[in-house]
């Protein structure tokens, strides 16, 4: 019996030492938010916009790293917010030229395909393009895509 | 003559039949208990006491006999060595309080009241004293810190076999006193209706019940018994107020003032002649942690138990409940957790539900009891969103008659017959009828003093629309060996299922982005499970005492899994989608050390759920499944002062369906759970104040994806019996 007990208690104690491991809180997340409008008629061949984040501005390769919720035609105006690790990154709005639930089920073979039903919207006059990203820094910026009249 | 005379006497001495009758009192006060269980060890003999604390148990043949007799709240006595020919033995029992206590005597394994150590199947037995030292206001919170079991976003799960469904097709049962409160057409639980402070004793048994219960009990059974009326009139009050703090982080910063809650409870309850009864009213006020988090809710619940003499009697319960709730989908984003995304901030939900349940007992001989269980359950709720406006408006109707019999000392029968129907009228998945019929069957087996052989069945039938969508079998094999008083061993064998929710298979509605559309053709997912588990209770001695070490291993093979799928073209059905194995570990200890002084607990489960292929190959991880959960607490009583820390640990959730973690944004990062909650409490002229802290170092997590847990806070809880 006082074995048992003996084994009881050390039982528990290993226990409780595990229950005391090093925790990972969920902290503050750096990344951008905003308004994200739409200026002019939506043409017929874009079914929905969004804002996308690129590590590079090369045409040839463009590595998206995240992209808005994106908003349906005839939309005008959306919030957009994009979670970021601090850094450099290139903004641009992108047209989704399918439906976006057809998109997003086949996303998967889209990119391994290498063609994405995406074209970039980058006539924008008044659009920045470029940010910088501290910790835990969340930049608040409206957004205008200007479709041609 | 002489041949005669001795003849007789042997016969008369085989078949003499004698009985035990006697009173139990409070040993500090002499006051009569009533219902106080008291059972033939080694036996399937057993009573309660009445109003007076009276009990009598006859037909007992010649021999030597044990009493065990306990209750809530008192150390369990046992009487030995009462002999019994055809004599009358009186005795006369004290019973002493003792706050420390697990129960002792459960009634959901095998529908009559059992020893927890005759169990031959896995259960965890919650006590008044575990909801009343956490200030437990919804049942799940009590919950969560035994083995086997977790919740994510308050629904409950059982050795992981239910994932996460919002608000549909649970694979737990709840029932009130015996009579299941499921939702037919959701499979929902609805939590919030159950009168917490009114709870004597909560019994969830973790390893499928579908041969006992049927349908949703797939995945175990919670059945919470509430108190009956003491001898006295007796009038409760309690209140819970509290605060939530801001959070942590300056970024995350949400409100001008700080969020409160209130949760007020006054029961009375009194005999009124041979009958006895409680009422209760609950007003519940919360303003949530989060934006979309608070809660306005009224609960009006009664309970009165009628004693017809000594052959019959009946109880029935009856509880309404109605609330104004928050509707919640998700955080606006990461930026921003306590908030709710933009159109979305006033959403919230209306609802009333009624629920009437009650039993009538027929004692027809000293061994056979029949029970007629009725209910009735009425539920509506209406969304009120931008996106959603949809209604629901349901019956139930439940009936059941069981029997109860032993036959001679050695077996018991239990058998039963289960009718339920259920009509749903609704703008989200239609107007819908649903009938359900069932019968099942029990028997218990004694063999020798150590060994009980359980072995039961349950057949069922279940149509929607007046169409037979399924008819199954549920059968169970279960062994209970006691090999020493304070040691047994037990190893269960059984097959589950579970028809589709009529939610699961008619809902049609949108969901942000996604389209959910019906699927008719579900068909019943099932199960075949097995354990093995072992149970030591030493009373122990002043350094070390009340050691409780409960250990289970099992394997869970699960068929047709029902989950939300969404297909190319990002639209969800519910599917028949998956086989599914479940395996894993408990460990559940208590004990106490130096005089009762310091009190310790712990509660461990590991698991491995899998999803695999039709040659039982694991594919993947089932989704929304915690490998590891550890709930660890100490505390003590010291000079009339209780004070405990308790620590909730859950491994990080390795697969989810909604958004996957993106590993270059950070976005939708999932961390393990480490909760840390702390309570002091004491007794000043009759007040019982409680304080107490939960998630006390501000530790964030989402159990579900952009669902952000709770936010510290901090309570109050006073109550007083007047």
């Amino acid at each position: 019996m006082k074995t048992i007990k003996i084994t009881y208690c050390l039982l528990f104690s290993v226990f409780l030492l595990w229950s005391c491991e090093e925790p990972e809180s969920l902290e503050p997340v750096a990344g951008m938010e905003g308004k994200l409008f739409i200026d002019g008629e939506w043409p017929d061949s874009i079914k929905a916009t969004a804002l996308i984040v690129l590590k590079t501005l090369d045409p040839n390769n463009l590595e998206v790293v995240t992209y808005s919720t994106p908003m349906l035609s005839p939309e005008t105006e959306s919030e957009y917010f994009f979670q970021l690790e601090p850094g450099f990154y290139f903004i641009a709005g992108a047209g989704l030229t399918i439906e976006p639930t057809i998109f997003f089920a086949k996303i998967d073979s889209f990119r391994a395909a290498g063609d994405l039903p995406i074209v970039l919207l980058d006539k924008e006059p008044h659009f920045q393009r470029v940010i910088t990203l501290g910790e835990q820094e969340v930049l608040e910026i409206d957004q205008t895509i200007l479709f041609s009249q | 003559m002489k041949k005669v005379i001795l003849f007789s006497l042997f016969i008369s001495i085989l078949f003499a039949q004698g009985s035990i009758s006697g009173s139990v009192t409070r040993a500090d006060n002499g006051d009569p208990l009533l219902g106080v269980n008291v059972l033939v060890q080694n036996t399937f003999m057993g009573t309660t006491t009445d109003i007076n604390g009276q009990f009598v148990i006859d037909q007992l043949k010649s021999g030597e006999y044990a009493l065990v007799i306990s209750m809530i709240g008192f150390k369990q006595y046992v009487e030995k060595g009462i002999i019994v020919s055809d004599n009358i033995i009186q005795l006369d029992i004290k019973l002493a309080q003792d706050v420390l206590s697990a129960p002792h005597v459960v009634v959901t394994a095998s529908r009559q009241a059992q020893d927890v150590m005759e169990l031959p199947v896995s259960m965890s037995v919650i006590g008044p004293r575990q909801i009343r030292d956490r200030a437990v206001v919804n049942l799940t919170e009590a919950m969560k810190y035994e083995p086997g079991v977790s919740t994510v976003r308050g629904q409950i799960k059982i050795r992981g076999a239910t994932g996460y469904t919002v608000g549909t097709g649970d694979r737990t049962l709840l029932m009130i006193d015996g009579v299941p409160l499921l939702g037919s057409g959701a499979g929902n639980i609805t939590w919030t209706m159950i009168p917490v402070s009114e709870v004597a004793q909560v019994e969830i048994i973790r390893s499928g019940g579908s041969a006992l219960y049927g349908s949703s009990a797939l995945g175990g059974v919670v059945n919470v018994l509430t108190k009956n009326a003491p001898a006295k009139p007796e009038t409760r009050f309690r209140l819970k107020s509290g605060i939530y703090s801001d959070p942590k982080y300056k970024q995350w910063e949400w409100r001008s003032k700080p969020g409160l809650f209130n949760y007020l409870d006054v029961t009375h309850s009194r005999p009124i002649g041979n009958h006895s009864g409680w009422i209760r009213v609950h007003k519940a006020k919360s303003d949530g942690y989060k934006r979309q988090g608070w809660l306005d809710a009224n609960n009006i619940t009664g309970k009165f138990k009628f004693n017809f003499g000594e052959r019959y009697n009946a109880s029935v319960f009856a509880n309404y409940y109605s609330d104004d709730v928050a509707l919640a989908s998700q955080w606006k984003n990461a930026a921003n957790p306590f908030e709710a995304p933009t159109g979305e901030e006033d959403d919230h939900t209306t609802g009333a539900k009624l629920h009437i349940n009650g039993f009538f007992n027929m004692i027809l001989s000293d061994k056979t009891v029949l029970k007629f269980k009725g209910s009735m359950y009425d539920v509506w709720w209406q969304n009120h969103s931008a996106t959603n406006d949809k209604r629901i408006d349901e019956q139930k109707g439940y009936g059941e008659l069981q029997i109860n019999t032993t036959l001679g000392q050695k077996t018991n029968i239990t058998a039963g017959l289960v009718t339920q129907k259920s009509k749903i009228r609704t703008s989200l998945y239609g107007d819908h009828t649903s009938t359900s019929m069932a019968v099942y069957i029990q028997a218990q087996q004694r063999i020798g003093q150590k060994l009980t052989l359980n072995t039961g069945a349950r057949m069922e039938t279940y149509s929607v629309d007046g169409e037979k969508l399924d008819e199954s079998a549920a059968p169970q094999i279960a062994l209970n060996y006691r090999m020493l008083d304070w040691l047994s061993f037990r190893s269960s064998i059984s097959r589950g299922f579970r028809v589709p929710a009529i939610a699961e298979m008619y809902t049609r509605t949108k969901l942000n982005i996604f389209i959910v559309e019906p699927n008719p053709d579900l068909i019943a997912e099932r199960s075949q499970a097995g354990e093995v588990g072992m149970t030591m209770k030493i009373t122990g001695n002043k350094w070390i005492s009340d050691i409780q070490l409960d250990v289970a291993g099992f394997k869970s093979v699960f068929d047709q899994l029902i989950v939300a799928n969404p297909n190319d073209q990002g639209i969800i059905h519910f599917e028949n989608l998956t086989d599914a194995r479940i395996s894993g570990l408990e460990v559940g200890a208590s004990g106490a050390l130096i005089n009762q002084s310091i009190l310790f607990s712990m509660a461990y489960t590991n698991l491995n759920p899998e999803e695999i292929d039709k040659e039982g190959n694991a594919i993947d991880t089932l989704a929304y499944r915690f490998r590891n959960t550890l709930v660890t607490t100490i505390g003590t009583r010291i000079f009339g002062v209780t004070a405990s820390i308790e620590n909730r640990y859950m491994s990080q959730i390795e697969r989810v369906k909604l958004f996957q973690e993106n590993p270059i944004t950070g976005q939708d990062k999932r961390v393990p759970i480490h909760i840390w909650n702390a309570n002091i409490g004491t007794n000043i002229r009759g007040w019982d104040l409680l304080f107490r802290v939960e998630n006390m170092f501000q530790y964030y997590y989402t159990e579900l994806e952009r669902n952000m847990g709770d936010e510290r806070h901090f309570s109050l809880t006073v109550s007083k019996k007047i």
